[in-house]
């Protein structure tokens, strides 16, 4: 048995898919490619697959990873070749390998960001530095998240149309931090966040 | 091609426009695809780009097709985020047809939410069969849930399609499925969203041509006011020939009036502003009269050979979950059983089956295109389609290999059909369905229902032995002839029914869940049951309660519909035109979406009746006379009025018919002249032979 990890895009109207959905997309992709994957054994037998790092509705990516278990080999050349063409609009399988990095080593997100309605400009990198906190909502209540802990490396650049880009780097796990949390300090009306690298601890590239 | 005609938007911003075009594709040569073209447009801040099919060279002298006016996507951008599953809103499903340089583009408008919309599988064969024509685009339209509405609103985003972002009201064609009366305030929503006038004779210019189809179609009039032009019958069997006329009128710059006395010409179409109604002092129409040709009656037009009719394989795979998320294939169309009061059973005649070959090989497609996990065999009445055995047969191996699984819905419980339930599901055993319809026997003679106690008992038997244990029962309240007899009648089915478990169940520890829903009884046009009078919400609701009483049984649930809601399915179903301005009441209230019953207000209704000096209970209650005018009557679905008639007498002695296998009853639908279907053939003099 082989665990498989894809590396695909969701840009464009596919932004708006759902976590949820995009599963359900991704299994049907894989059955009309008529690509082979492992199911889960028991009652409601299901494939095993897990898209990681769930994405915001609205957020646009570069670097969504879907893993999943086969029991037969797969070519991994021909794959993303395989199995784009049956994608919806903006969905786009970029590269497939063997799932052989651990999850738990990305600790990192390289995110860009198109900011709409920044009225001020406050200085980012002074504001992670210091103990800012953000509140996180969650299921089990209100969540103080620090700053210094979630963001590195803010940069903030204005664009000719009156827009600001936003570059930076956020916690991918533990905690999660989601770039739309920084409307509490930033204060901007619209974002369009882009999810471009996954990073380790050391800002190095996740493989 | 015609020369570009751009609208004033455009010609400021068009040199804008080339730039954002080529800073998103290195290579122009491929802006011709339309994936490309999809993409650079989806962000391009641009609100309208250019008129229909125009050609526009760009610098490198390539030569660029333009999709039509398209609304500003970058607003879409800001407002999608805002509402609950957009995923409804933003098209680019797997499987939809993009045709930006289509001559004719038709918005396929389904007056509810998207998740009911793309479980239609009528919706389906007219998206795809008008796809299939050269030249022409149909695109889907449904309507925004109240977050997104509002947001639509609050920007100024009108109603667009699916496909290309082209507004509504830039298409040549706003073609609306009606397949339930209570989506008529949701038509006149979606006209207003559009920024179309509702009125047919408020909107001046040929297009959009608003049209109706579907089955509320039957009866047209309530709605009448509001349409150019209802396609009688089977819509993929008549479309394309109005779009042809259409976009031939169009191009000729003919007017809607003129265009409609042409339209009026095709069988199966129905123009209602050709026709005037007059009304006796007591409410009953008078006459309706044709004006100039116009036809006196509109006979519906079917699918001859529906073996090899057109069926979408190949439609768009919906990107988040619909209602029912799956595909499905037509066992066949029309019913052989005759219920009395079955508007389908009657509408789809006359009975057109498919062949298990053809069916194994549009199943077989339909999944492999869609990477479905489930597979539907849809029809009226799934048992009683001849070859089901070898459909399954042809089917089951392949779909387990695929992992998919079947789903029949609409078969009658016995032996064969519990065996393929077992192949097709495995260990699965999904709730067993009955649909009774009447308690006692005497009432469902009445009503022409041929299921006996001893089937729906010796049915159950086996099931419960077999390990089932769900059972849903329906049954109607209100139906013409029914007495309180009648409706303990239900209760005590209901009893036998548990002993029935008691004695067969193999697992006792695992006790039933017997679920007994009813409805209340709405009469419906181009029925036996159309002169019928519906019983008063207090008098259906004294019945609830009757019933209710005497189904405290164990393991025993029972649901009734809302009366409310099916008063003004009855006052809608066989409305006249004097209705259109209460709709229009209703909808300027706020009503729409009224499928949906968080929408609903009866109060609503109440109010516009009264206002409009109309009395609801004209519409509902009242026993029609048998030589009444009925305001339907233009229409005819193939069936005569005078087997109706026929039928109605026998109710009122109890007297059944037998289904259209067993013998011809000569109801007329064999006129149609159907191939392969269930009818004698008719010779060239008209007659029926046996």
């Amino acid at each position: 048995m082989l665990k498989y990890r894809l590396i695909f895009e969701k840009t464009d109207t596919a932004v708006f898919i759902s976590h949820l959905d995009t599963m359900r997309t991704l299994q049907r992709i894989f059955r009309r490619a008529d690509i082979p994957v492992k199911y889960s054994q028991g009652f409601n037998p299901h494939p095993i697959m897990s898209v990681v790092l769930p994405l915001s509705v609205g957020q646009s990516s570069l670097c969504e990873v879907l893993d999943f278990e086969s029991e037969s080999a797969l070519n991994l050349k021909e794959l993303p070749g395989r199995l784009t063409p049956f994608c919806p609009h903006g969905i786009r399988i970029t590269d497939a390998r063997l799932a052989l990095g651990k999850i738990s080593a990305i600790k990192w997100v390289e995110v860009t960001g198109t900011l709409y309605g920044l009225t001020q400009s406050p200085d980012l990198a002074a504001l992670c530095g210091s103990g800012a906190t953000i509140t996180k909502k969650t299921k089990k209540g209100e969540l103080q998240l620090t700053l210094s802990e979630c963001v590195r490396q803010p940069e903030l650049s204005a664009n000719a149309d009156g827009s600001q880009t936003l570059r930076l780097f956020i916690s991918a796990q533990e905690p999660s931090f989601n770039p739309e949390l920084l409307r509490q300090v930033l204060g901007y009306a619209r974002a369009e966040y882009r999810r471009v690298s996954l990073r380790t601890a050391d800002f190095e590239g996740w493989a | 091609m015609n020369s570009p005609v751009f609208s004033y938007l455009d010609f400021i911003r068009r040199a804008n426009f080339r730039e954002q075009f080529a800073a998103f594709s290195k290579n122009p040569r491929r802006m011709l695809c339309h994936a490309t073209l999809r993409r650079a447009l989806f962000f391009c801040p641009i609100r309208a780009i250019c008129q229909a099919h125009a050609k526009m060279p760009c610098k490198n002298g390539v030569n660029v097709v333009l999709f039509t006016h398209m609304i500003d996507t970058t607003i879409l951008n800001e407002i999608l985020p805002l509402v609950q599953k957009p995923a409804r809103y933003t098209g680019g499903e797997y499987g939809e047809t993009v045709k930006p340089g289509a001559a004719l583009r038709v918005a396929l408008c389904f007056p509810d939410l998207y998740e009911i919309g793309m479980s239609n599988l009528g919706c389906r064969i007219l998206y795809g069969s008008g796809n299939a024509e050269d030249g022409i685009a149909v695109e889907r339209v449904f309507a925004p849930d109240k977050d997104f509405r509002e947001q639509m609103t609050k920007n100024g985003v009108p109603l667009y399609t699916l496909e290309t972002k082209t507004p509504v009201s830039e298409c040549d064609i706003a073609a609306f499925s009606l397949g339930y009366e209570m989506c008529f305030t949701t038509v006149l929503d979606m006209l207003h969203l559009a920024g179309l006038p509702l009125y047919s004779e408020q909107r001046d210019s040929l297009t959009p041509l608003v049209v109706g189809g579907g089955v509320c179609c039957y009866n047209p009039e309530p709605i009448a006011d509001f349409f150019d032009l209802f396609i009688i019958g089977e819509g993929e069997e008549v479309n394309t020939e109005v779009y042809r006329l259409l976009e031939r009128h169009r191009n000729a710059g003919g007017s809607k009036s003129a265009f409609l006395l042409e339209a009026a010409k095709i069988p199966g179409v129905y123009v209602p502003s050709r026709y005037e109604t007059a009304y006796n002092a007591n409410g009953t129409v008078a006459a309706i009269s044709p004006r100039d040709d116009a036809p006196a009656t509109v006979t519906k037009r079917i699918v001859r050979d529906f073996d090899s009719a057109y069926f979408p394989t190949a439609s768009p795979v919906p990107s988040t979950e619909i209602t029912h998320d799956r595909v499905s294939v037509e066992l066949f169309r029309g019913c052989i059983h005759g219920c009395r009061f079955c508007q389908a059973g009657y509408a789809y005649r006359p009975l057109r089956e498919k062949s298990a070959k053809t069916l194994i090989r549009q199943g077989k497609a339909a999944i492999a295109h869609s990477g479905c996990e489930e597979l539907g065999l849809l029809s009226l009445s799934s048992s009683d389609y001849t070859e089901l055995a070898a459909l399954c047969d042809g089917l089951l191996p392949e779909l387990s290999q695929k992992g998919a699984s079947l789903s029949l819905p609409s078969l009658r419980v016995d032996r064969f059909s519990l065996e393929l339930m077992r192949r097709a599901l495995g260990l699965r055993k999904p709730g067993l369905t009955f649909a009774p319809e009447a308690g006692s026997q005497r009432l469902r003679d009445v009503i022409n229902k041929k299921i006996t106690e001893e089937d729906i008992l010796n049915g159950l038997s086996s099931a419960f032995s077999g390990g089932w244990n769900t059972v849903k029962l329906y049954f109607m309240l209100g139906l013409p002839g029914e007495t309180d007899e009648d409706v303990l009648a239900i209760a005590e089915l209901t009893r036998k029914i548990y002993w029935t478990w008691k004695s067969a169940a193999t697992d006792k520890k695992r006790p039933p869940r017997i679920t007994v829903s009813t409805s209340f009884f709405v009469p419906k046009p181009h029925t036996a049951f159309q002169w019928a009078g519906q019983i008063t919400p207090e008098e259906y609701m004294r019945r609830v309660s009757l019933l209710r009483e005497e189904l405290h049984i164990k393991n025993v649930v029972y649901n009734w519909h809302d009366a409310e809601n099916s008063v003004i399915e009855a006052l809608l179903a066989r409305g006249d035109r004097r209705l259109s301005p209460v709709l229009e009441r209703v909808w300027r209230d706020g009503g729409n979406l009224e499928g949906w019953s968080e929408n609903f207000s009866f109060e609503r209704w109440q109010n516009a009746m009264t206002d409009s000096g109309l009395e609801l209970s004209f519409y509902t209650e009242r026993q029609r006379g048998k030589d009444e005018i009925l305001p339907w009557q233009t229409i005819s679905i193939g069936v005569d009025a005078s087997f109706l008639l026929k039928e109605a007498v026998r109710a009122e002695t109890a007297a059944t018919t037998p289904n259209c296998r067993e013998s011809c009853s000569a109801c007329g639908a064999a006129e149609l002249c159907a191939e392969n279907s269930v009818c004698p053939k008719i010779t060239a003099g008209g007659a029926a032979n046996a």
